[in-house]
C-alpha cells in the first residue's frame, strides 16, 4: 500500500555541533508550511528529500476514481521524498502539511553539497539506512512466523508509533485504515482481519467504530509478547 | 532574571492553553520574562534547540519539556521559580 520512500525516527540533525548545524543551514533549505500547504507535487517528488522537524505531513495519491488515498503520515524525525530513489516511478504522490510544519529540504544540488561539506553526518545517514534495512528484515521475519492475530497487533503498534506516546493508555490509529488495507499488510483475507478485530475489541485491546481503531497500548504489548512465545 | 520561551504552533489548542496559562502567570511577576515563539516564524531556533513537539517550554535556553500540559508547566514553575 505504501509506495513512498521514507525512513522513520532518524532525527538526523539531533546532537550535532552548532558549527555543523550552521553549515547545514547554509547548504539546505529550511522550510515552513502552514496546515494544508503542499510540500511537493508529483513532479517534484523524485527531486526532493525532506527531514521533518516539527508537525506531521501526509503523503497521498489520487486514485483513478478521483479518491484521495493516504499513503503515509510522517512524524518529526522522519525523512522522506524520492530524491535518493532517483526514479520517478509508481503512483503520483503529493505531500501536504497536516499541522504547522518545519522541515529541512534538499534537492540534488544541495544533497551533493551536503555529502561534500558534512561527510560525517552523511555517513550517519547511510549507517542509519543500513540499520533500518536490517531492522525491517528482522521485523518481516518476525511477522512471517507469528499467527495472524499477533501480526495484526504488531502492525497496529507499528502504525501508531507507540514510543511517541509514553503517557497515553489508548492511542488512535491514524490515519484510519480499511480492513482491506490491514489485510494487505499482514497477508490474510479481509474477513480474517474483521474477525480478529472483533475478537480484540471483545478482549479490550481495541475499541472504535467503523474504520476508526483505538488501541490499548499496554494490553496490545502484553498480548503481542505472550503470543510471540508460541511462535509457529 | 529568568527567561521563559514557549514554542507554539499557533493553530494548536494544546499550545494555546499553555500560552494562555503562562500569559496569566507572568502578570506582575518580577524577574521573569516570557516570550511566545511561533514555530513558523522561528524554524531555525526550533531546529537548533532540537524541538520536535509543541508546546515546548524552554527556560534560560534549556528545553524543559516538549508536548507539555498546563499541569506540567504549573508544576515545573512551582518547583523551580516559586520564589520569583
Amino acid at each position: 500500500m505504501d509506495t513512498s520512500w521514507h525512513i522513520r525516527d532518524i532525527h538526523l540533525l539531533k546532537g550535532i555541533s552548532p558549527e555543523e548545524l550552521e553549515k547545514i543551514f547554509d547548504i539546505t533549505h529550511t522550510m515552513t508550511y502552514d496546515r494544508g500547504d503542499i510540500l511537493f507535487h508529483p513532479e517534484e517528488h523524485p527531486h526532493r528529500l525532506y527531514f521533518l522537524h516539527h508537525g506531521r505531513v501526509k503523503s497521498y495519491t489520487i486514485t483513478p476514481d478521483g479518491d484521495l488515498h493516504i499513503l503515509q503520515i510522517f512524524h518529526p524525525g522522519d525523512a522522506f521524498g524520492g530524491l535518493l530513489m532517483g526514479v520517478a516511478e509508481g503512483v503520483p504522490i503529493w505531500a501536504e502539511a497536516h499541522d504547522q510544519v518545519v522541515a529541512t529540504m534538499m534537492d540534488e544540488f544541495c544533497f551533493k553539497d551536503f555529502m561534500r561539506m558534512t561527510p560525517n553526518i552523511c555517513f550517519k545517514l547511510f549507517q542509519y539506512m543500513a540499520n533500518r534495512h536490517a531492522h525491517d528484515i528482522t521485523h518481516l521475519q518476525k511477522l512471517i512466523h507469528c499467527d495472524a492475530k499477533t501480526r495484526l497487533i504488531l502492525v497496529l503498534l507499528h502504525l501508531v508509533r507507540v514510543n511517541e506516546f509514553p503517557r497515553e493508555d489508548w492511542i488512535e490509529v491514524y490515519p484510519p485504515y480499511t480492513h482491506a488495507d490491514l489485510a494487505n499488510m499482514i497477508g490474510v483475507a479481509r474477513t480474517t482481519v474483521s474477525e480478529i478485530i472483533s475478537d480484540l475489541k471483545a478482549e479490550g485491546v481495541l475499541k472504535g467504530r467503523g474504520r476508526q481503531l483505538v488501541i490499548n497500548k499496554h494490553a496490545a504489548l502484553e498480548l503481542a509478547q505472550s503470543e510471540e512465545i508460541g511462535v509457529r | 532574571m529568568d527567561t521563559i520561551r514557549l514554542f507554539i504552533a499557533t493553530d494548536d489548542a494544546a499550545c494555546t492553553r499553555v500560552k494562555d496559562y503562562l500569559e496569566t502567570w507572568i502578570v506582575d511577576r518580577d524577574g521573569v520574562t516570557l516570550e511566545i515563539v511561533p514555530v513558523l516564524e522561528n524554524p531555525v531556533q526550533l531546529i537548533q534547540l532540537g524541538i520536535n513537539y509543541t508546546p515546548a517550554l524552554v527556560v534560560n535556553g534549556m528545553v524543559i519539556s516538549q508536548r507539555c500540559s498546563v499541569d506540567e508547566v504549573r508544576e515545573w514553575l512551582h518547583e523551580h521559580l516559586l520564589d520569583t
